[in-house]
């Protein structure tokens, strides 16, 4: 029940925790970071833990695709997004309510507080693998049961690509 | 499982540590001197840095950013189907038919509006 | 456990001085073959045929100083190079130079080899950002739309590769091109699926491979007559050395990917070869590829960024899906 800490179980226990303290640091240095670039770092050090954490939960390939997507892809749109902006804006601050404060920390502690209970009530058993996780399983069961979800991911991607389209025409009259 | 967790791991902070490594040997071996001058950015030798850094890019490079995204999620979807097309049978080679189909006129529709024309 | 424990960290270390040595050499090698193309030397004073180049280099940019350009983000410039060279040799380890030499073969080995190479444009985009350089900004945008803009089509036609496998892993991959040239990818006549799309696929791959690593004539992220140098315009000592290392470890990556996917990997070109180790193989390939690059580079002019973006977006795009969709629906018909 209590591994040593040199056992290949406590090894993992430790990486665990390791790759634990990484996601909530990015998260941290994301959400609090003076300069926007800090704060994408911040973000990509953040999706890599959680990379890290599919990969514990036995699925290597979504923990791949977290990294392919969310680092190569989101993490670039939006670094882009922030080139965009203007230079002078940046770096000032908008016009900040005064209750704002108050408000996001009662929100967050509810949040907080709601959620822990949910995680203390729940009996947290023993639930059997579903299945290997292997990509295969993941490609036959997304073009046979979920079928339906696999066609509308292709509509929703349309739709964005649409989006994009729009955002970028309204961006070249102005 | 957990062995194939250790070694990853393994590999993934070992480098983490090896490689700065690489960039303190600089700081130890490397000379420290500083100046006005020195620390300049860069400007093809004038004196006075013209232009900001940090200036306005086209929009059209965030399109493009986005357009990557997509087609990014896209692909990735595919390599499941790809790994299981075999067992799958004709059905599951017409979903993905209509799926690329969809994403293809998605381009398409982009290329003829122009939206990717330079200058 | 432990033994494999030791194999790995053994790995690891072996990995980045195969990188650090293959960039020393390419380097030279490098020099060298533009020196053969433009009638001129190259390096070939120190030591015989310049070969103590590379090392002085190594030695004399470890003795520089690493000049912080004032008004830069001092974390994410040290940052950057760090950020640079760690998916580079991350993917060294899932690589297999033979049915024995392989750190740590993973089964989705081939995707986590893009997941890393995709996060290397944001070591490009930090250190583009942290030198407060309009140089090295300019050429981070234009590197990181390079490089996104050919992932695309290189992701969907390496779907063709596991269409005709119908696996990710990268030792079954090349398992299932033995033994001769006749049942590599590139040409698989002798196998089941008679497939004669992918010496197109290949093509379109290898475009990919060129302009992911940044390549001429694809290497707009860094034209010297308009950008002077590229987003490490900023870097001196080891954070240069690093970026320069990761460039060429990215171009092995890209070869030893080819390699593996098309070229048979580590098997002979014809079955009574087999007497001589797979790794020879392996690395006669990846070295004929280099030099390819090497060649191309030096005999095609820079193209525009306009262009780049182009031939990936309106061409290679629409192909390789096209390329895909043919290529399974022949797996289907026969």
């Amino acid at each position: 029940m209590n591994p040593s800490l040199f056992s290949a179980d406590g090894l993992v226990g430790l990486i665990f925790l390791l790759t634990i303290a990484i996601t909530i640091a990015g998260g941290i240095i994301a959400c609090n970071s003076e300069r926007l670039v800090r704060a994408v770092a911040g973000l990509m050090i953040c999706f890599i833990g959680v990379g890290a954490l599919y990969y514990f939960l036995n699925s290597p390939f979504v923990a791949m695709m977290q990294v392919l997507i969310y680092v190569g892809a989101v993490a670039v749109t939006i670094s882009f997004a922030i080139m965009l902006a203007d230079p002078e804006q940046s770096s000032q601050h908008g016009p900040i309510n005064a209750l704002s404060g108050p408000f996001g920390f009662i929100t967050a502690a509810l949040l907080t507080v709601g959620l822990a209970l949910i995680a203390l009530k729940t009996m947290w058993g023993d639930e059997p693998k579903v299945n290997d996780g292997s990509v295969k399983i993941i490609g036959t069961q997304l073009l046979t049961d979920y079928s339906m979800v696999f066609e509308l991911v292709s509509i929703v991607l349309l739709i964005s690509i649409i989006g994009a389209l729009v955002i970028a025409r309204e961006g070249r009259k102005s | 499982m957990s062995a194939e967790l250790v070694l990853s791991s393994v590999i993934f902070f070992g480098l983490a540590v090896i490689i700065p490594v690489i960039m303190l040997l600089t700081a130890v071996f490397g000379p420290r001197s500083g100046g006005v001058a020195k620390n300049d950015a860069y400007e093809s030798g004038i004196k006075h840095v013209v232009g900001m850094a940090d200036q306005k890019f086209s929009v059209k490079f965030y399109l493009l950013a986005i357009l990557f995204l997509i087609f990014d999620i896209e692909a990735v979807f595919m390599y499941p189907w790809a790994v299981s097309l075999r067992e799958l049978g004709m059905f599951g080679f017409l979903e993905m038919v209509v799926f690329i189909l969809l994403l293809l006129t998605g381009l398409i529709y982009i290329l003829k509006k122009g939206v990717l024309n330079w200058r | 456990m432990s033994l494999t424990l030791l194999n790995v960290i053994f790995a690891v270390v072996v990995a980045i001085a195969f990188a650090a040595l293959n960039a020393a050499y390419l380097v030279w090698a490098e020099r060298r073959g533009a020196g053969r193309i433009q009638r001129r030397p190259g390096p070939n004073i120190n030591g015989p045929f310049g070969l103590f180049q590379p090392p002085l280099d190594g030695l004399k940019l470890m003795a520089k100083q690493l000049t912080i350009p004032g008004g830069a983000d001092k974390i994410l410039f040290v940052a950057a190079p760090v950020l640079s060279m760690f998916p580079a040799i991350m993917s060294f380890v899932t690589i297999p130079f033979s049915e024995m030499i392989v750190a740590h073969n993973m089964n989705v080995g081939l995707l986590m080899i893009f997941a890393f190479a995709s996060s290397g444009s944001m070591a490009l985009l930090f250190a583009g950002w942290s030198s407060r350089n309009k140089y090295a900004m300019m050429s981070a945008v234009r590197s990181v739309s390079q490089a996104v803009a050919y992932e695309i089509p290189m992701l969907i036609t390496a779907i063709t590769i596991v269409l005709m496998t119908g696996t990710m892993d990268l030792m079954e991959i090349v398992r299932q091109q033995g033994p001769s040239i006749l049942h590599w990818n590139i040409f698989p006549l002798l196998t089941n699926s008679h497939n004669l799309l992918m010496p197109f696929s290949f093509l379109i791959f290898f475009t990919c491979t060129l302009a992911e690593t940044n390549r001429a004539p694809f290497d707009l992220g860094e034209a010297e007559s308009e950008l002077v140098a590229g987003f490490h315009i900023e870097y001196g000592s080891m954070g240069f050395g690093l970026f320069f290392m990761a460039e060429y470890a990215n171009i092995v990556i890209g070869s030893c990917l080819t390699t593996i996917l098309f070229l048979g990997g580590w098997h002979p070109p014809l079955p009574f070869l087999g007497f001589i180790p797979g790794v020879v193989w392996f690395l006669l390939k990846i070295y004929i590829l280099i030099a390819t690059f090497i060649w191309i580079r030096w005999t095609f002019p820079r193209t525009t960024i306009y262009g780049l973006l182009n031939l990936s977006w309106k061409i290679l795009i629409p192909i390789s899906l096209f390329n895909l969709l043919l290529t399974a629906g022949l797996l289907k018909v026969f």
